[in-house]
């Protein structure tokens, strides 16, 4: 069984949020329920200023906190790594957000995050959030697939509707490969200048772990103990930043 | 005489409380649910919670009211279960009011879940031993049970008797278990160094303990109508010593260890603690909180003079029941206001506001424990000689 995992290459990545619009229209998320974001931040102080981002999904971590909060189970891990959430079972108290220290999940019953209020243009059918016209036909509440009905948290799910169909064995998911290319995440699939890298880490052989080792891939925020599964290679010298809570670090 | 004091001390019928109570936890229900009817029309799209303040109003009224429910418990419980002077006539009082509580906590909770009803059997039923939220539903209930049964004992025996010792400790445990778990629910969450310790369930109890204390010395002065004469001998030596004393002491202990947290905090440079502290402090919450809630009473319930008025007593247990929501408030909310990767979306601290139906909710919540209480007192109460 495969460990799926995602390496970012912040050298090549141009902070276009082409990956952030794929995973929008994928999934159907509301505007502001950025599954996959890229957060800009600047670093430095006037005029000594420079504007960085960085490309953000669900860290899928080995040993996710937002999984063991979980009062019900509704969040889970499945067999191939993946961090899931059964809206079947989520009763939406948003703990597992507050246990989240990438801020990566949304609970969209609340004000819109974002203007204008597509949920009212769009009522929500059939215990749907929102209903919009055109829909990814894959649903399934089960693996927090499709649009999520009221009441629930939703999150990234590697676009579990497609790896999860991926070829047995298969080390990578590449869009470049026409066996994998339909079940590459949408993120991925459509990252222009290829600063995404979709596969199998506990398969040597493996671009993303070739990759890994050869750059030193890091991960966001080690010191918490979550483990994710998605790498950042940052290049000579650099490194994921901190977003520190304090404005004057003038960071974000 | 005699007659007046069984009355008295049972918390009867011609009680300043019980003539007030009733129809103010009424027009406090009305006025709440109609007040929130929109949340019932729309959903929690009127709440200002969401994505970005996950936990708002709503979660601070229920994990106050839990904290006042489990504090009341407690102390009652072990001032029974010591035999102490002078608890037997207020325990069943004061466990009706820890069960009302616990009602009105519970309701604010099921109003701000988004599926309320299927928690009721997703939580016991999945089993998740992990989750410090399942072990505070476990203990919760397991407060809930026993204290219902001690109530319903207390109709046919007196309090302190030794036939409901066990059920005694069962609830004593199940109340700091209660409270210790709630305290967890915080303070696992390394993510979040404003709430992460270890000690935060001890932080809790020194709060849970202010607030029952408090809470229990207001009831009994307004349950006799702020007279002395009207309480049997030994309810009265317990609230012109005894507990005032306690309280004092307590309180010290509570003011020490806020004064512990927010001093660490400002020293602290680390990231995501610090600035909340500096937030803290720049807020005209806290300083109503510090010194209006907490070092006022503590200089009243200090002088010897003072200590013993039952009017003191009531307003100093007023300011300390107002001090400990706010500081529940600025807990909950505190622990949220640093936006975890949002970049440039959230520029420096997360903003928020209870919206007008939040208010709402907490006061339709409050007003739901008083009426329990005010309902559960008719129901328990043993019928008078």
């Amino acid at each position: 069984m495969a460990k799926w995992g995602m390496v970012i290459d912040l050298e090549k990545c141009t902070g276009c949020q082409a990956c952030t619009t794929a995973c929008a229209m994928e999934n159907n998320t509301l505007p502001g329920e950025a599954w996959q974001d890229v957060l800009y931040y600047h670093e430095g102080q006037y005029p000594n200023t420079s504007i960085k981002w960085l490309p953000r999904p669900c860290m899928h971590c080995e040993d996710p906190s937002c999984m063991h909060v979980c009062p019900t189970e509704a969040t889970y891990k499945t067999e191939d790594g993946v961090v899931l959430i059964d809206w079947n079972k989520c009763i939406g108290c948003k703990y597992c957000m507050i246990a989240c220290p990438y801020g990566v999940r949304f609970f969209t019953d609340e004000k819109p995050l974002l203007e204008p209020d597509l949920k009212a243009m769009f009522p929500g059918e059939n215990g749907q959030q929102w209903s919009p016209p055109y829909q990814n036909p894959e649903s399934d509440w089960r693996h927090g697939v499709g649009i999520q009905p009221k009441g629930v948290v939703s999150k990234c799910t590697f676009c579990y509707h497609k790896i999860s169909k991926a070829p047995e064995g298969v080390a990578d998911l590449d869009e470049d490969d026409p066996e994998t290319k339909e079940y590459t995440p949408a993120c991925v699939r459509t990252c222009a200048p290829k600063a995404r890298y979709f596969g199998d880490l506990d398969n040597p052989n493996s671009k993303v772990n070739q990759l890994i080792a050869d750059k030193r891939g890091v991960r966001l925020l080690d010191h918490t103990g979550n483990k994710p599964q998605v790498y950042y290679l940052t290049g000579e010298g650099g490194s994921v930043p901190a977003f520190g809570s304090d404005p004057s670090q003038d960071q974000g | 005489m005699s007659a007046q004091v069984q009355s008295a001390s049972t918390g009867g019928g011609t009680s300043m409380v019980s003539l007030l109570l009733l129809p103010l936890a009424i027009i406090g229900l009305l006025i709440g649910a109609y007040g929130m009817r929109e949340m019932f029309t729309v959903g929690h799209s009127v709440l200002n919670t969401g994505t970005e303040m996950m936990w708002g109003l709503p979660v601070v009224t229920y994990a106050y009211l839990a904290l006042t429910s489990f504090g009341v418990a407690i102390v009652a419980t072990v001032g029974a279960m010591f035999r102490i002077p002078g608890f037997g006539p207020i325990y069943r009082r004061c466990l009706t009011l820890a069960l009302g509580l616990s009602v009105g906590g519970l309701l604010a909770l099921f109003l701000e879940l988004g599926h309320p009803f299927r928690a009721l059997y997703a939580i016991p039923l999945n089993f998740q031993f992990r989750s410090p939220l399942y072990w505070m539903g476990f203990f919760w209930l397991l407060f809930i049970v026993p204290l219902v049964l001690m109530l319903l004992k207390l109709r046919t025996m007196p309090a302190g008797s030794s036939a409901s010792r066990p059920l005694e400790i069962v609830l004593l445990i199940a109340a700091l278990g209660a409270l210790g778990t709630q305290g967890l629910v915080y303070g696992m969450m390394g993510m979040r160094p404003f709430w992460f310790g270890a000690t935060l369930p001890l932080y809790f109890l020194a709060g849970a303990l202010v607030v029952g204390l408090a809470l229990v010395i207001l009831l009994t002065n307004l349950a006799h109508d702020l007279n002395r004469d009207k309480m049997p001998e030994p309810t009265r030596q317990l609230m012109g010593s005894t507990l005032p004393n306690v309280l004092l002491v307590v309180l010290a202990l509570y003011i020490l260890t806020t004064i512990g947290r927010v001093v660490t905090g400002l020293w602290s440079s680390l990231d995501g603690h610090q600035v909340v502290y500096v937030n803290m402090m720049n807020s005209t919450l806290f300083h109503l909180e510090f010194f209006g809630g907490l070092l006022l009473p503590f200089v009243l319930l200090a002088l010897p003079g003072l200590r013993t008025n039952p009017l003191v007593q009531v307003l100093a247990s007023l300011l300390l029941v107002i001090a400990l929501f706010i500081g529940r408030y600025e807990f909950t909310i505190g622990g949220q206001l640093v936006p975890l990767f949002k970049g440039n979306w959230i520029p420096g601290l997360i903003q928020y506001t209870p919206s007008t139906v939040e208010w709402m909710l907490t006061l339709t919540t409050v007003s739901v424990a008083l009426l329990v209480y005010a309902i559960a007192e008719k129901l328990f109460n043993p019928p008078r000689a």
